[in-house]
């Protein structure tokens, strides 16, 4: 019998990958396609259930192919072939070239500071084995929790000065951390940490360019 | 170096809509039937990329859909061509055999067809 195939949460998942790509497309358009995709797999798990086969439902998802090919054939062979014109796949548009842009942009900045991290930004940005929200995550992440995190020790320092300044035989307390201490921990955990948090968001990112339809 | 790859895609491109006019002329099909059969003709890189094609042939009026019942699973809607989609195909039947003679005409000038 029939499994609950389209409420699988990876059928849901790339059904919503599919509405986003398209959200450029007319409305009644795209909920024709994302009912077509849907009805897709769910013929394909039958078929497989016929055939006396356990439905594979990431191979079915990925005989679909990606979100934004599908998105790209909308816009009709016209618009395809001009806007979505083929590019030139290099290395770094592989499964391969993703990882090593990975590597450089986390262990780049530590090997050559900042020139590292710089390139591993360069190769990132080349690259289409990612959205470009995905990229801007990449490339934000660390500089915006570094600023927010310095202006809050800055904060923490003005807010230590008043307190300074509450008169004779006020003492510091021993439970409220040196700036200094504060300062290296915020680094650390920008320079170490984010990288880190980094490549774990790009890896779970990472797609393989699809060929086109 | 030759573009093979975006030349396929380009040519490709040109042609689905009709070849899968072309296949649901044979008899009616279900979605993922067509897709199946476009694939194996090499003329579909990726299965997903037919539906916006079908939507497109829905709303021109070319082709008709009606739902059948399956044994196992849900209904599936099945796609026949209508009158109007049976003359386009028959229609880019001759412009083919007409773009086609003139391609092996530039390739082999005087050559056999």
């Amino acid at each position: 019998m029939n499994e609950p195939s389209t409420t699988d949460p990876r059928v849901r998942a790339y059904l919503d990958a599919v509405r986003r790509s398209l959200s450029g497309a007319d409305p009644v358009h795209a909920d024709a396609i994302v009912a077509d995709l849907e009805a897709h797999v769910a013929e394909a798990v039958d078929d497989e259930a016929s055939a006396g086969r356990p439905a594979d439902v990431d191979a079915i998802l990925r005989a679909l192919g990606e979100p934004d090919a599908i998105a790209a054939a909308a816009r009709g062979p016209e618009a395809a072939s001009t806007r979505d014109a083929p590019r030139p796949r290099g290395f770094l548009d592989t499964r391969g070239g993703g990882i090593l842009t990975v590597v450089v942009l986390t262990i780049g900045g530590a090997i050559v500071p900042v020139l590292g991290w710089v390139a591993g930004l360069i190769l990132l940005w080349n690259s289409h084995c990612w959205r470009v929200r995905d990229k801007l995550v990449a490339t934000f992440a660390t500089p915006v929790v570094l600023f927010v995190s310095l202006v809050a020790v800055w904060l923490f320092r003005v807010a230590e000065r008043s307190t300074a300044d509450c008169g004779p035989g006020c003492l510091d307390s021993p439970l409220i951390p040196a700036p200094f201490d504060v300062l290296w921990t915020v680094v650390l955990t920008a320079v170490v940490v984010m990288p880190v948090v980094v490549a774990i968001w790009l890896l779970a990112t990472l797609r393989e360019p699809a060929p086109e339809a | 170096m030759y573009p093979a790859e975006r030349v396929a895609t380009n040519l490709r491109k040109g042609v689905l809509e009709w070849c899968a006019l072309a296949v649901i002329r044979d008899g009616d099909v279900y979605g993922r039937d067509l897709a199946r059969r476009l694939t194996e003709l090499g003329l579909l890189a990726s299965e997903g990329a037919l539906y916006p094609l079908l939507s497109r042939l829905r709303e021109s009026g070319w082709v008709d859909t009606h739902w059948v019942e399956s044994a196992s699973g849900p209904p599936r809607r099945y796609y026949r061509l209508t009158p109007a989609g049976v003359d386009a195909v028959a229609r880019f039947e001759e412009t083919w055999r007409a773009f086609s003679a003139s391609v092996d005409e530039a390739l082999h000038p005087g050559g056999p067809r």
